[in-house]
């Protein structure tokens, strides 16, 4: 009988502390509580450990296998660079020196970029304001253009060669047709499978665009429906994200490497076509203050030129005025 | 000299470290997090302080107490984490309160610490179906009649779970409660 009565007031306590009673439950724990001093405390322990619980809540989650097998593989990471090194004595000097190449290094990268290693092997290159060209670890090439950042791991396993791009980049892509070569950007995937081409797909852009120089490029766009265009050489797939969709153009800016090359053609362009150019490429701030001026026709070419020196061709050309103020660049007419 | 090297006996076998992960990875958790902002940079803490010690684990003493160097390794890295995050941050006031609170309450730190690790460890040894249903109704707030209907069973069944496990619990840690009720006590002045 008592035992029996002992089990009915657990099932009340923890009804009582998980808000599942009722008020005449209540009104009998209540009872209950008034019967024997012990009782009170057995209540007051229950509702301790109940309260105490929350301190762990945060964790309580926590999957300690997948956690293991995050620490598990880098510590298999860990021992190959160990193993590297094992069983050789090495002096102190050999570890200064060591130390002396990757403070220079670290230096080195953080001119143009930052690179960042996370502990899943992945590496990432984000540059500032200056294109950066990068080796990826199966040999092909990436020019990233300012204010872009590539993801890649650091050995590509698997069939499937996969990285991901935010922003502008020329690649040259190693052929193997075994194993495709897949960009992933934030609205289409570019698969290829030995060739070279320029992405453009800075998030903040309205679209993405693809332009082959060699060998064929598959782009598909993500979504419900993926759709996918093949391009070929010479040719522009653009993807509009508002609109969703995705075109092959022959369209073809003849300038559309120059972030890379630094090397322009133009041909009968207003100065406002040539000064937004410039713009992007060297990442400055050209205004032209006046609207005649604007229209002013060029036909030049650059080759691999500081924007100074393209400036100096400018102005003696449309004899006009180069001034610097604000980290602005103004051109107007001269008086 | 290679002789000698060879000699060097690995202290810390795998097993035993993965044994050390799993009893302490979720209390080192919540120990890092009381200093920095989210979970996910407190587990990255503990996690490099995995490494390390896996690193150095030819030269680590399995006899030392392992324990107070995880969590000594935990609290240092998060300090400089903290340092590190002044630079950028420029509401200091909050590191600075940061700062000026963790001496003081260093020791009842390590019994705060002591104690979540038996709540976490006696929560952990309820049997599985058991610790389901207490943690969706303790953690997530749902009612009996809904952790029923989620899980195909009755409601029956959830409240004798429920009652089940608390049950346990309170076998487990009624050794603590004293200090439980202690610490309660100490805190609220």
């Amino acid at each position: 009988m008592e035992k029996k009565n002992e089990n009915i007031d657990i099932e009340l306590i923890t009804r009582h502390l998980s808000g599942e009673s009722s008020v005449s439950e209540d009104k009998e724990l209540k009872r209950w509580l008034a019967e024997n001093p012990e009782n009170i405390k057995l209540l007051d322990q229950y509702t301790t450990i109940w309260e105490k619980l929350g301190r762990v809540e945060s964790v309580a989650g926590i999957d300690l296998n997948a956690e293991w097998n995050v620490l598990e593989s880098r510590m298999a990471e860990s021992e190959k660079i160990v193993s590297l090194h094992a069983g050789r004595k090495r002096s102190v000097s050999f570890y200064i020196a060591r130390i002396a190449v990757a403070a220079m290094l670290a230096v080195v990268l953080t001119f143009t970029g930052i690179y960042t290693v996370n502990r899943f092997g992945y590496r990432t290159m984000a540059t500032m304001n200056q294109p950066e060209e990068l080796v990826l670890p199966d040999g092909s090439t990436v020019t990233l253009n300012h204010f872009s950042s590539l993801k890649y791991p650091r050995k590509f396993s698997g069939e499937i060669r996969s990285i991901e791009l935010d922003g502008e980049g020329f690649f040259e892509v190693e052929s193997d047709p075994d194993n495709p070569f897949v960009i992933n950007t934030r609205d289409v995937d570019i698969k290829v499978l030995g060739t070279s081409f320029n992405v453009n797909a800075y998030s903040e852009n309205a679209a993405v665009e693809v332009i082959v120089k060699t060998g064929e490029v598959a782009v598909t766009r993500h979504g419900e429906v993926p759709r996918t265009i093949i391009l070929k050489p010479g040719n522009k797939g653009v993807y509009k994200k508002t609109e969703e969709t995705l075109e092959i153009t022959q369209e073809i800016d003849r300038n559309y490497l120059a972030w890379k090359t630094k090397s322009f053609v133009f041909e009968d362009q207003t100065l406002l076509d040539v000064s937004k150019q410039l713009s992007k490429v060297y990442h400055a701030e050209i205004i032209i203050d006046s609207d005649s001026l604007k229209d002013a026709r060029i036909t030049t070419t650059f080759n691999d030129q500081s924007l100074d020196a393209i400036l100096n061709v400018l102005s003696a050309t449309l004899d006009l005025d180069v001034r610097k103020s604000n980290g602005q660049i103004i051109l107007s007419e001269t008086n | 000299m290679a002789a000698k090297e060879r000699n060097i006996e690995i202290k810390l076998d795998k097993r035993t470290f993965e044994e050390l992960f799993r009893s302490f990875f979720p209390s080192l958790v919540l120990f890092a997090q009381k200093y920095v902002p989210d979970q996910d940079t407190a587990k990255d803490i503990v996690h490099n302080v995995f490494i390390n010690l896996w690193e150095k684990r030819q030269q680590v003493d399995t006899d030392s107490p392992l324990k107070s160097y995880l969590f000594t390794s935990v609290h240092n890295r998060c300090l400089n984490y903290i340092r590190d995050q002044k630079k950028f941050d420029k509401d200091e006031t909050r590191f600075q309160r940061l700062d000026s609170t963790e001496f003081s309450d260093g020791v009842d730190r390590l019994e705060e610490q002591e104690l979540e690790q038996r709540i976490y460890d006696a929560l952990q040894a309820l049997p599985e179906k058991c610790r389901e249903i207490f943690m969706l109704n303790r953690f997530e707030g749902l009612k009996y009649a809904e952790i029923a209907q989620k899980l195909g069973i009755s409601v029956k069944t959830v409240e004798t779970q429920m009652s089940k496990a608390l049950k346990i619990l309170r076998e487990k840690l009624i050794d603590y409660l004293g200090m439980i009720i202690l610490f309660i006590l100490t805190h609220l002045n």
